[in-house]
């Protein structure tokens, strides 16, 4: 039987108090692996939202004001920006492709976005994914709609089926039954991004929307040739030939003559968003390491409260021939079985945790977290924390040391 | 047989008094020798858990020299030390001897741990350090029917200072030192402890110091000390 067999059996024999110190241990475990998991998948989902787009454009306001309107729909737009600036800036020399964006409408909940097809064409995520469909395709007429994957699920939505929009962001418009403009002709595939979240239809549909007209009217009124070219936009996207030509052009923008306009490098604007999530981010972090701090604390005090009631088992020890080292060895081994245990407990807590609370996380924050053994970002955390119980565990060993210096073998109780 | 040291402890000139008090133990001159059994006799407080500490070398002298197994303790490492005191001594203190998270087999081979020579030794005479740690248990349960494998919380204080014993034994040291193990044992208890440590003892050709204030005890032994002859305060 080795120091460690000896170790292992000695807790196993307090296996109350060690069982306590471990779930505290496996606690703050859970926590600190589930901040970090948040926070480095927050980020990530972050990232991904928007890739492939070069500017966006939109009414002069804050950076990051637009970036949380125009990509993550959240906020609303100030002002907004003339069609006749759209159309003159999309033909600059440079621009590839330019795409309007119309926000402001909603439908039970999920926001409305006015577009044109080329979206579905140049709008890119992730790591320059293109959007696919999962049923259907683009909109074609002018009352059509394609759903973002999560409102089709959650609304249960088929292609055909017909849906009605709301004036403004309420979650509940009244229920008007003449009136089902909107057609389902495609349903995307899920993103993990808030396109999931999203009604798409054409610019003119939301134009026919607000004149309140039915399919027939709408049909109508086009067949007399009406124009249902919108006057005003929220923002636009812009993808460039080459994107050194960006700054100049961002340049030009900003310093556009006709209307006060913005022109935002995505990448920039996410950077700026996250520093300003960053003290929130930090708070977060504090309290897990405090709570893991916490939970060194007490595995201190139990091992320091153990050790009086275990001179008699110490002296045992050093009668039968076990030396300073081994002693020593003996209490930092504890510490280092409890911390493992601990951090063992807590990886498989914080996967258990996850595993019930993924669903829940996915619908309100549209964050996938995924369910995994600890990441290359988390082990220097778990090698942090193993190396502080580590440390926590010299303390009693070289307590120990010291009173069976003092006591020779005449330990009394 | 390995080689026989015939003077296993000497001491010469030997000065010992806990840190912040007066001198506790002197001693000029004292030789044990092999198969010797020394009773030393003392009231309480009079040093005498003192004594077997130094000659267990867990210990050393203020100043003089303690020889054990002729290696001087005060001039060994502390490691140097604690390996001594696991190939050649066994130990058994009064009471509360046993580790209460092992079993009475795993009491009783603890020695092994520590020291290969113990191991060694074991293995050799009986081919195993569980299997003599299975025979000095039965030896010293006579009477009665023993699990090895059994906890050892649930043992009479008599039992465990059997199994103690069993332990100080296994791997046969040279030196078995006893710090009153039998005054937590009734009348009885005390006779059948002692006869079954001698048996053992002799059987193995240890020394055995044996320290007790039990003065009925004494006429077991072939060399009985007074504490006193140790005592700095009570030498002229
Ligand atoms: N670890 C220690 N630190 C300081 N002083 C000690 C220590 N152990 C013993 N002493 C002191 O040394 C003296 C002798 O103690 P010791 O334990 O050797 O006596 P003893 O003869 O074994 O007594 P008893 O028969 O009661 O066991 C006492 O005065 C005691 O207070
Ligand atoms: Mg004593």
């Amino acid at each position: 039987m080795n120091v460690l067999r000896l170790a292992w059996k000695s807790l196993l024999n307090r296996r109350d108090t060690a069982s306590l110190t471990v779930l505290t241990i496996a606690v703050s475990v859970a926590l600190l692996l589930g901040v970090e998991k948040v926070r480095s998948h927050a980020r990530l989902s972050f990232a991904n939202t928007v890739s492939g787009t070069d500017l966006i454009v939109g009414a002069r306001s804050g950076s990051v004001q637009l970036l949380l309107y125009s990509v993550f729909r959240i906020g609303n737009a100030t002002s907004n920006v003339a069609w006749s600036s759209y159309t003159d800036i999309s033909t600059w020399p440079g621009v590839r492709w330019a795409i309007p964006i119309s926000l402001g409408d909603s439908h039970r909940g999920y926001r409305v976005m006015g577009t044109s097809p080329d979206y579905f064409e140049h709008f890119r995520y992730a790591d320059k994914r293109r959007l696919g469909f999962s049923e259907g395709g683009p909109f074609a007429e002018t009352l059509d709609a394609v759903l973002g994957a999560e409102v089709a699920r959650k609304l249960g939505y088929r292609l055909g089926d017909e849906l009605v929009v709301t004036h403004g962001i309420g979650t509940e418009g009244f229920d008007d039954h003449d009136n089902h403009p909107f057609k389902v002709t495609g349903i995307l595939a899920p993103t993990g991004t808030p396109v999931d979240r999203t009604v798409h239809v054409g610019l003119a549909g939301i134009e026919a929307m607000h004149m309140n007209w039915n399919r027939v009217e709408t049909d109508r009124r086009r067949a007399r040739g009406q124009d249902l070219t919108p006057r005003q936009i929220t923002a636009f996207l812009l993808g460039l030939d080459n994107r050194l030509a960006a700054f100049k052009l961002q340049r030009d923008i900003n310093q556009y003559g006709a209307e006060p306009l913005l022109a935002i490098f995505p990448g920039v604007a996410l950077q700026e968003l996250w520093d300003l999530m960053r003290v929130g981010e930090q708070a977060l972090r504090v309290v897990s390491i405090l709570v893991a701090a916490a939970a060194l604390a007490g595995l201190l005090a139990v091992s320091l409260a153990g050790l009086n009631e275990r001179r008699r088992e110490m002296a045992v020890l050093r009668s039968v021939g076990a030396g300073y080292r081994h002693v020593m060895e003996l209490l930092l081994m504890e510490s280092a079985l409890l911390t493992l245990v601990g951090i063992a407990m807590g990886v498989a807590m914080q996967n258990l945790a996850l595993r019930a609370l993924q669903p829940w996380i996915v619908e309100r924050f549209g964050l996938l977290l995924p369910i995994s053994l600890p990441t290359a970002g988390e082990w220097p955390l778990l090698g942090g924390l193993m190396t502080a119980g580590l440390l926590v565990g010299l303390v009693p060993a070289w307590r120990c040391y010291r009173n069976s210096l003092a006591d020779g073998l005449s330990t009394r109780l | 047989m390995p080689e026989v040291t015939e003077e296993l402890i000497e001491i010469e000139d030997l000065r010992f008094g806990w840190p912040g008090a007066a001198p506790l133990l002197s001693c000029d001159r004292f030789l044990l020798r092999r198969g010797e059994h020394l009773y030393i006799r003392g009231p309480s407080g009079s040093g005498k858990s003192t004594l077997l500490n130094l000659l267990a070398g867990v210990l050393t002298p203020d100043s003089g020299r303690l020889s054990l197994m002729r290696q001087d303790t005060g001039s060994l490492a502390a490691a140097a030390r604690d390996r001594l005191r696991a190939d050649h001594i066994g130990f058994i203190f009064q009471q509360f001897n046993l580790v209460p998270y092992l079993n009475l087999a795993e009491n009783v081979v603890l020695p092994c741990h520590f020291s290969r020579r113990r191991a060694t030794r074991a293995a050799e005479a009986h081919g195993g350090v569980t299997a003599a740690a299975r025979l000095l248990l039965q030896r010293l349960f006579v009477e009665e029917e023993l699990d090895p494998t059994a906890p050892v919380s649930r043992l009479s204080v008599g039992q465990q200072q059997r199994v103690a014993a069993a332990r100080a034994l296994v791997g046969d040291p040279e030196i078995v030192i006893a710090d009153e193990p039998t005054s937590a044992l009734d009348f009885d208890a005390r006779a059948r402890f002692i006869e079954l440590l001698f048996e053992q003892v002799q059987a193995s050709r240890a020394t055995l110091v044996f320290v007790s204030h039990d003065p009925t005890l004494a006429a077991c032994f072939d060399r009985t000390v007074d504490i006193d002859d140790f005592r700095a305060e009570t030498r002229p």
